[in-house]
């Protein structure tokens, strides 16, 4: 059966659209946050600071730094993905902040 | 050579051209947005539909998702995976961003008349299997480290992540290379990226296979002028099969130019009932 030709490029992209609509409404389309909405190590983003993460975690600078091994005068308002290299990424500090509230048993 | 619509483009080229525009324009906004607005514009490697496929082995194994990957990949890639199940590889002739750029480079090519390299026949069909080798690559270094190391190579993210701009670091210097070299590449072989080396395109290629929607050659009306070979842009050889498959990326060059109407056509199933069992490509 022939078709028109448009049918192509408009199914490829209802098709991409319409997965992103239905992810949407169902809630599986991660907005973007803000560090005051954070809830939960999983929301922490690189162009967050360490300072940001220090608050709303309340967890002090200093041990922050100590346990991501990182010098304890790097400036606290310098986003941690410009930190990246082989030995440290924003997953290493979403499970460190993780393990820290398990240990100390809440967010606040 | 057979007359036809020559190199004057149609009102549908034009929608693929402003399409692919604006995917293009979206893709770079966002990258803007992510290093100068603090509101958590999450980096382009999350509105990539290949996240999908870098993340899955670690998500399915581990329950986390990979640096930068995140659920929104996971969605791209269902909504680019039903697209092609349906109507093959339109993903990348009209959505890609990459694709759209590789187009423009075959434009300035044609533009100022720039020599095309032709790479032999025998030597295209073994390199494109090379799409196949990276996407082995990526599997298996994403898996094994954990991270989204195609990161580092990828020429998509080199450009369009506007890192280059925003963020330059001689540390990624690697990165530019890939990224330069597929462009200045991409001035003299068209698709250069998509035709050798795109991992995602490896995967949709495989797919479409399957694709109930293809264009479809009626070799009843066909005058074999060979003209959709030539404009194909993927140099696929449209002209002596009953469907094009494969490596088709929907551009919809060959039906738009094709000098007998009716001799290409989308359709949905094969084009006339009495017709030997389809050869594609």
């Amino acid at each position: 059966m022939r078709l028109h030709k448009s049918v192509m490029p408009i199914v490829a992209i209802m098709a991409l659209l319409g997965s992103v609509a239905v992810a949407q409404i169902m809630g599986w389309w991660a907005p973007p946050i803000t560090v005051e909405e954070m809830t939960s190590p999983e929301q922490i983003r690189g162009w967050m600071t360490f300072q940001d993460v220090s608050t709303r975690f309340n967890i002090p600078l200093a041990e922050l730094f100590q346990k991501l091994a990182l010098p304890t005068d790097t400036p606290p308002t310098t986003p941690m993905r410009e930190m990246e290299s082989a030995d440290f990424d924003v997953e290493k500090v979403r499970q460190l902040v993780e393990e820290y509230l398990k240990e100390r048993g809440g967010p606040q | 050579m057979a007359k036809g619509k020559g190199r004057i483009a149609t009102p549908l080229i034009w929608a693929r051209r402003a399409v692919q525009a604006g995917f293009s324009v979206f893709i770079l906004v966002s990258a803007y947005l992510h290093f100068n607005d603090k509101g958590g514009y999450p980096p382009i490697d999350t509105i990539c539909p290949f996240g999908a496929v870098e993340t899955m082995w670690t998500y399915f194994t581990t329950g986390h998702f990979l640096p930068k990957t995140s659920t929104p990949n996971f969605v791209l890639g269902i909504g680019l995976f039903i697209g092609t199940f349906i109507v093959g590889g339109a993903f990348c002739g009209w959505i890609c961003p990459f694709g759209a750029l590789q187009d423009a480079l075959t434009w300035i090519q044609q533009k100022l008349r720039l020599p095309k390299v032709k790479v032999p026949e025998k030597w295209d069909k073994v390199l494109s299997y090379g799409r196949f080798v990276v996407l082995a690559i990526v599997l298996y270094m994403s898996a094994s480290t954990a991270t989204l190391w195609f990161a580092d190579y990828d020429p998509y993210r080199a450009v369009f992540s506007l890192h280059w701009i925003f963020d330059f670091n001689t540390a990624a210097w690697l990165s530019y290379a890939i990224g330069i070299a597929f462009i200045i590449g991409g001035l003299f072989i068209p698709r250069l990226w998509c035709r050798y080396f795109c991992p995602l395109g490896g995967i949709v290629g495989l797919i479409q296979y399957v694709s109930p929607i293809k264009i479809r050659r009626d070799e009843v009306i066909c005058t074999d002028c060979g003209l959709c070979d030539r404009v194909c842009p993927m140099r696929l050889k449209v002209a002596t099969v009953e469907s094009v498959s494969g490596d088709c990326i929907a551009c919809l060059e060959c039906v738009e130019r094709c000098p007998a109407k009716g001799a290409l056509n989308v359709s949905l199933g094969k084009l006339r009932p009495e017709s030997p069992k389809e050869q594609t490509i």
